[in-house]
């Protein structure tokens, strides 16, 4: 066991709290080599040229500590951006679903029906913003601000007053079944998202040209 | 003997302080330390590794099967450093090294060719032991 001077051992401890920059995956794995390496430079600078050795090594180490940290800190945001898009690319769908439910819960009368019905359309945001991948930043912005609108109409129309909807309820029951009139109201969400996606989608194939568009391609008007 | 490399995807050029480390462990494994030594004696100084390079380079090319940990520990080494992690090439580290350095022999022969340098210029150089 060799005894450190004390420059020695300061050097060593600031080296090993500095190594706290580089991410924690890099850390595990290399900052205990990477000390026993700085403290062997160490030794040698200081056996080789004492105190001024071990500044010459200080202003050698820092700068590359700086650019590592840097390209090692970057490197790891890339692999976790890379990391949360396979897996939203996979699960994207279901959050999305799981998103609408809960938005739509949380904006409708605490009523299982109402939250179904708004859910559709409020999903349907998220459908427009998808089908109209080909129409370029102002056609993109325009469909999802009519999802939007869609979906406030119909979280709207669940927080109409019984007295106003009943109007509507006792001519529609007076005209045709119940049952029929419950599964119309039902279905009409499906309908007006199906029509509203569905023309953002024939609209961004039509201007995607005949070639097909990778998306994104801006329409200059 | 094949070659292994035709019809293989041309690798790019690795970059200098990989190269560096390859040509470091061709002839025997390596720790950190021992790999910064031995570059530093082969580049005569002009080639300095800094410990976050060094690790860095490690951590890609150990990611890219170039080298891999190795257990072998020289008994003239004191305990310390037989307890840190050794490195030496792969099969494949190799091949890239002898690659990259045919690629730069054959630049070289093309710089020689055009008068820019003459081999005679290189030889003490290449010449340390």
């Amino acid at each position: 066991m060799t005894s450190r001077s004390r420059p020695l051992e300061v050097s060593a401890r600031i080296y090993r709290m500095l190594l706290w920059a580089y991410p924690a995956s890099f850390r595990r794995q290399y900052a205990d080599e990477m000390a026993h390496l700085f403290g062997d430079m160490a030794e040698a600078a200081v056996e080789r040229r004492g105190s001024a050795g071990l500044i010459a090594l200080w202003l050698r180490v820092l700068p590359d500590l700086g650019f590592t940290v840097v390209a090692q800190q970057l490197a790891e945001t890339e692999r976790r951006v890379a990391m949360w898009r396979a897996f939203w690319g996979q699960a994207h769908v279901p959050a999305a679903l799981t998103a609408a439910l809960i938005l739509a819960a949380l904006a409708t009368p605490a009523d299982p029906a109402s939250m179904l019905m708004a859910a559709v359309p409020v999903l349907g945001v998220y459908l427009a913003a998808l089908a109209s991948k080909g129409l370029g930043p102002r056609g993109r912005s325009l469909a999802i601000g009519i999802g939007v609108l869609h979906a406030v109409l119909w979280v709207g129309v669940m927080w109409f007053p019984d007295t106003l909807l009943a109007g509507v309820h006792l001519a529609l029951l007076s005209a045709t079944d119940a049952f029929l009139v419950f599964v119309g109201l039902a279905v009409l969400p499906w309908v007006t998202t199906a029509a509203l996606v569905g023309t953002v989608a024939l609209i961004s194939r039509g201007r995607g040209g005949a070639g097909g568009s990778d998306g994104d391609t801006e329409m200059v008007a | 003997m094949t070659d292994s490399s035709v019809g293989a995807t041309p690798r790019p050029p690795l970059n200098p302080s990989e190269f560096h480390i390859l040509l470091a462990l061709a002839d025997a494994p390596r720790h950190g330390y021992g790999i910064m030594q031995e570059v530093e004696k082969r580049a005569r100084g002009r080639v300095r590794l800094g410990p976050g390079t060094l690790y860095g380079a490690i951590k890609r090319m150990l990611a890219a099967g170039l080298i891999e940990e190795s257990d072998q520990r020289p008994a003239s080494e004191p305990d310390d450093r037989r307890r840190r992690s050794y490195y030496r090439l792969t099969r494949l580290g190799r091949q890239v090294a002898t690659e990259e350095a045919q690629r730069l022999a054959a630049l070289l022969h093309v710089a020689e060719a055009k008068r820019l340098i003459r081999t005679s210029d290189l030889a003490p150089r290449g010449a340390e032991g």
